[in-house]
């Protein structure tokens, strides 16, 4: 088990998109839960890395989010994937694995 | 696409609109809370899970300000607190405030007012659509300065299509009878695509268009300039259509030119009214032929250049044009090249008006106004500087707690803009002020000549500018200098005071500069009043007192010569018949009048440097009488009578620099001297008259003629009345005589002598005034400095002036103490002012009447009156200075 790292900025965005794809819709605490788990614990999110990121994403109009009531009845707010964040996510996907498709090539094409 | 939708939902939320802090500390409290449950659900009490989930989470403080910076933009949000701030600082200091704004209005509004006289000058647009393509051209015939077209040449470029319209105008004098009066009316004779060609917008009625053109003798029409509308007219919507006589013949009224329209030119006389050129038969006499008079150069062309066409390539076409209309001319004017000037804005004949004087004036104006603007930034910079330094705990504990000096600096910086936003409307206020009042400097005459009349966009864009570029300047050097402060020795106090004897301390530095510059204006500003009054003294050769003139023009009324001049003896026969007229004569011109005239002579063996060369000599046209009427010695010979008429041999009077000139230590009566070349007429000399001035006050010992009216007849001319008693009421009564004999004929410009006079005296009566403004505000505003800085450094001191008095000091010693500093401040800065004054007076020299530029008086005078008004403005606070009570003194930090 490595060390608990703190999560990489331009990373996060993308990280969410993906929970709340995969989870729909999700208040801030389960969205950071998930990413930790989903790392398989080797991040750790912090609400100073969370909700800026949450804000610049539901300012980029890719997330909207609304006041709703929790499971234990708390009220909090709930953040979903808006059309548009779905095609972005589409597209970074794509981006991500192109990149480490070919960062594949260089780290094991090395031949003493 | 999107971070634009990000940014301006930031920008909306700096404003205020949006989600609430509170919100997002309620979210982060949920999110804290599940967690310390999910914590609690693992198996830790409820004190470690809290712990623990704090640890996990982070700062929470950290987070809600990382997203309220993400939330919102963050300059904006710093700009507005900045704001906040600096405006409560100002409301906290009502005096400071007061007097900062003060002193910023007083400096930008002097020097926008000066700008808007340049502006006026040098920059008025014309109120036509596309003025960059708008273009003058003017012909030259080899020798002679740049000057307009005849009526053939205008058409032939019209027809050469280098332009894509050319237009044509001229000016003339127009006698208009408005009710039951004839009034002289400055007018311009313009082609029927005059205003089409400029592209402009008649404000009521129509302007000129093609169908006014049908030969010549077309509908007599005319267009009304909104000035004379307004003025004339009472702004009459129904003076469309209306019936004026002009020359006595009927004209139409179709239309008002848009406002501030006052005809192209730079330097002329506003126009009041646009007539057709078809209709020249009717308005300028002795105008037979003239639209087929090839050598008769009265017209001035202006055209539209095609679109993309540079005036470059507009000259050289108009330039090869003037060269093939010139080869094939025969006789005399032939033309040999053409310039072609811009004309967006009014302009003038380049060969002229000399742009370099305009420039030459101007600049001087700027400077003098920028110096005035440098002395009040650097008191206000000053008194920031003084505030600054009594806050420097405060600075020192901010700093101390995170701020960074980019962001102080900033804060300052904004107060600065915030003083100069004050003080930008007022100054502007004031600049209205002044502007009304340089109008009265404009001296009256037949005709209005103009500058600037409102504050235009240039001149608003210009105080912005003016008001921006101080708040910078007086507010970042104390910003800077205040962030600069050690905070250990600030924050125990131990800080306060600036040693004394520092010699170069910045606040010193500026309010010696504000003296020198002060003493510099001042004695300037001296030398100009001096060289007013001088000029007011000034021997011009004539009397003044009682007199009067008064002038007319029969050429408008439709008199030929032979009837202008029976008219005009007619006039003179019956003016001297009426009560309270000592004597009376005619003249074309006087001495110093708007109009003059200049005579080539030929005295054989003496004129020129090579035979049969002449010289040009300042002449005017007299009637016998004239010398005695305006009271101009003769002091060998006689003037001209009765006898010298039409018919008879012809004679001259000459003043003495004349006879000095041709015939020094002889006798010039009788003497010969030919009118115009070699072989002209001859005149034999039969008078000398006194030496005068004649063309400008200033003007050096010039040659000065004079030829009998009747033997060289002028239309225009100009009666000159000696009167027994005042001169006001009799004026009435002659004007009524000579309007009883001709309706017709307009009499205008009656005005005394004195008043005729002011028109000369006008330029040294408006460097007086401006020197003196400018230099009383220097003063006022220096003196304002050096009462700032004696009392901060008073302030400053007061714990040292207090263990002084403490120890035994007397009242008078701690005064003598204070009085000292301040003195040393000021003897720097005037003798330094002295030095300035020195070089200002060599660069003003040639302005001043009869005055040396180191003038003796003003040199000594000022310095004085400096020194009076620095002690008088330290005295106050060394007054406070001594009344300090020890006590408090030793205990103040």
């Amino acid at each position: 088990m490595g060390e608990k790292k703190d999560v990489w900025q331009g990373t996060l965005a993308l990280m969410v998109l993906k929970t709340l794809q995969s989870m729909g819709p999700l208040h801030g605490y389960g969205i950071a839960r998930r990413i930790e788990q989903t790392s398989g614990d080797n991040l750790v999110v912090q609400y100073g890395t969370l909700y800026p990121a949450l804000l610049k994403l539901e300012q980029e109009a890719y997330i909207a989010s609304e006041w709703g009531v929790s499971e234990k009845n708390r009220r909090a707010r709930y953040y979903r994937l808006t059309r548009a964040g779905r095609k972005q996510l589409n597209w970074e996907t794509r981006e991500w694995q192109a990149t480490a498709a070919i960062l594949e090539r260089f780290l094991t094409s090395e031949e003493p | 696409m999107r971070s634009l939708r990000a940014w301006l939902l930031r920008f909306v939320a700096t404003l205020g609109i949006g989600r609430r802090d509170a919100e997002l500390t309620e979210e982060l409290e949920t999110h804290l809370a599940l967690q310390v449950e999910d914590n609690i659900r693992s198996g830790m009490s409820l004190e470690e899970a809290r712990r623990q989930a704090k640890i996990r989470l982070g700062g929470a403080t950290q987070a809600i300000e990382l997203c309220r910076e993400r939330s919102r933009l963050p300059l904006a949000d710093t700009l507005l607190q900045d704001l906040r701030y600096g405006a409560r600082m100002l409301r906290k200091n009502p005096s400071f405030t007061l007097v900062a704004v003060f002193t910023l209005a007083l400096g930008i509004g002097a020097t926008s007012a000066i700008f808007s006289l340049v502006s006026a000058m040098l920059l008025r647009p014309l109120p036509a659509s596309h003025r960059e393509q708008l273009v003058a051209m003017y012909s030259r015939v080899s020798g002679r300065p740049a000057g307009d077209w005849s009526y053939p040449q205008y058409r032939a470029l019209r027809e050469s299509g280098i332009y894509a319209g050319v237009a044509a105008q001229s000016g003339l004098d127009l006698s208009v009878t408005i009710g039951s009066r004839a009034e002289l009316v400055w007018a311009n004779i313009v082609s029927e695509n005059f205003f089409s060609v400029l592209g402009m917008k008649p404000v009521l009625g129509r302007l000129f268009e093609e169908s006014d053109d049908r030969g010549p003798g077309s509908d007599p029409v005319v267009v009304l300039s909104y000035d004379c509308w307004q003025r004339r007219f009472g702004g009459n919507t129904g003076v469309v259509g209306s019936k004026l006589l002009v020359n006595g013949n009927p004209f139409v009224v179709v239309g008002v030119a848009p406002r501030d329209f006052h005809g192209t030119r730079l330097m002329g006389y506003w126009a009041e009214m646009w007539v057709p050129l078809m209709t020249y038969a009717q308005v300028l006499s002795g105008s037979e032929g003239l639209l087929e008079q090839d050598w008769n150069h009265w017209l001035l062309l202006m055209g539209r250049m095609p679109a993309g066409m540079k005036v470059a390539e507009a000259e050289q076409r108009t330039f090869a044009f003037a060269r093939q209309v010139g080869e094939k001319q025969t006789g005399s004017n032939r033309l040999t090249s053409a310039i072609v000037i811009p004309a967006g804005t009014q302009f003038d004949n380049p060969s002229f008006v000399s742009r370099s004087m305009l420039t030459f004036g101007a600049t001087l104006g700027m400077v003098a106004t920028v110096m005035v603007l440098l002395i009040a930034c650097s008191n206000v910079a000053g008194l920031l500087l003084a505030r600054a330094s009594t806050r420097g705990k405060e600075i020192a504990t901010r700093l101390a707690l995170g701020a960074t000096r980019k962001r102080l600096v900033r804060q300052m910086l904004t107060e600065g803009i915030a003083l100069a936003a004050l003080a930008c409307p007022l100054a502007l206020a004031l600049t209205r002020i002044s502007q009304i009042y340089s109008a009265k400097l404009i001296p009256p005459g037949p005709f209005r000549l103009g500058f600037g009349e409102t504050i235009d966009s240039n001149v608003l864009w210009f105080a912005v500018a003016a008001s921006l570029a101080t708040a910078i300047v007086f507010g970042l050097t104390p910003a800077l200098r205040a962030s600069r402060v050690e905070l250990i020795p600030e924050l125990r106090g131990e800080a306060g005071g600036r040693l004394v004897g520092r010699r170069f301390e910045l606040r010193s530095l500026l309010v010696v500069g504000q003296i020198t510059l002060a003493a510099g204006l001042v004695i300037c500003a001296g030398l100009f009043v001096r060289s007013l009054t001088s000029a007011r003294n000034l021997d011009i050769g004539f009397q003044r007192d009682n007199r009067f003139i008064m002038s007319f023009d029969v050429s408008v009324s439709g008199y030929d010569a032979q009837r202008g001049d029976r008219f005009q003896r007619e006039v003179l026969r019956r003016v001297r018949g009426l009560p309270g007229v000592k004597s009376a004569s005619m003249a074309f011109s006087l001495p110093m009048d708007y109009e003059s005239s200049a005579t080539n002579i030929f005295v054989a063996g003496k004129t020129g440097r090579r035979s049969g060369d002449t010289d040009q000599v300042w002449s005017a046209r007299v009637d016998p009488g004239y010398f005695s009427t305006i009271g101009t010695d003769i002091v060998a010979g006689q003037e001209f009578s009765d006898a010298d008429d039409a018919g008879a041999p012809a004679v001259i009077v000459i003043n003495q620099t004349m006879a000095n000139r041709y015939w020094p230590g002889e006798d010039p009566l009788g003497r010969e001297v030919r009118l115009g070349g070699s072989t002209a007429k001859a005149a034999r000399v039969v008078g000398v008259a006194r030496d005068g001035k004649y063309a400008l006050l200033g003007e050096a010992p010039s040659l000065a003629m004079w030829i009998p009216l009747r033997q060289s007849y002028s239309s225009w001319v100009e009666v000159v009345v000696h009167s027994t008693e005042d001169p006001a009421a009799e004026m009435e009564i002659v004007r009524q005589e000579i309007q009883r004999m001709d309706p017709n004929v307009a009499v205008f410009g009656a005005q005394t002598m004195d008043g005729f006079l002011k028109r000369a005296l006008n330029l040294a009566e408006t460097e007086a005034y401006l020197g003196a403004t400018f230099g009383i505000m220097s003063l006022v505003l220096a003196a304002i400095g050096l009462y700032g800085v004696v009392s901060f450094s008073v302030a400053q001191r007061t714990r040292e002036l207090g263990i002084r008095m403490a120890l035994g000091a007397r009242r008078g010693h701690v005064l003598r103490l204070v009085l000292q500093q301040a003195l040393r401040f000021a003897g720097t800065g005037i003798a330094l002012g002295v030095l300035l004054g020195f070089a200002l007076g060599r660069v003003v020299g040639n302005l001043l009447y009869d005055i040396s530029a180191h003038d003796a008086r003003v040199f000594l005078l000022t310095p004085t009156m400096l020194a009076l008004v620095a002690l008088a403005a330290a005295y106050v606070p060394a007054l406070r200075a001594t009344n300090v009570d020890p006590l408090v003194a030793l205990r103040y930090e």
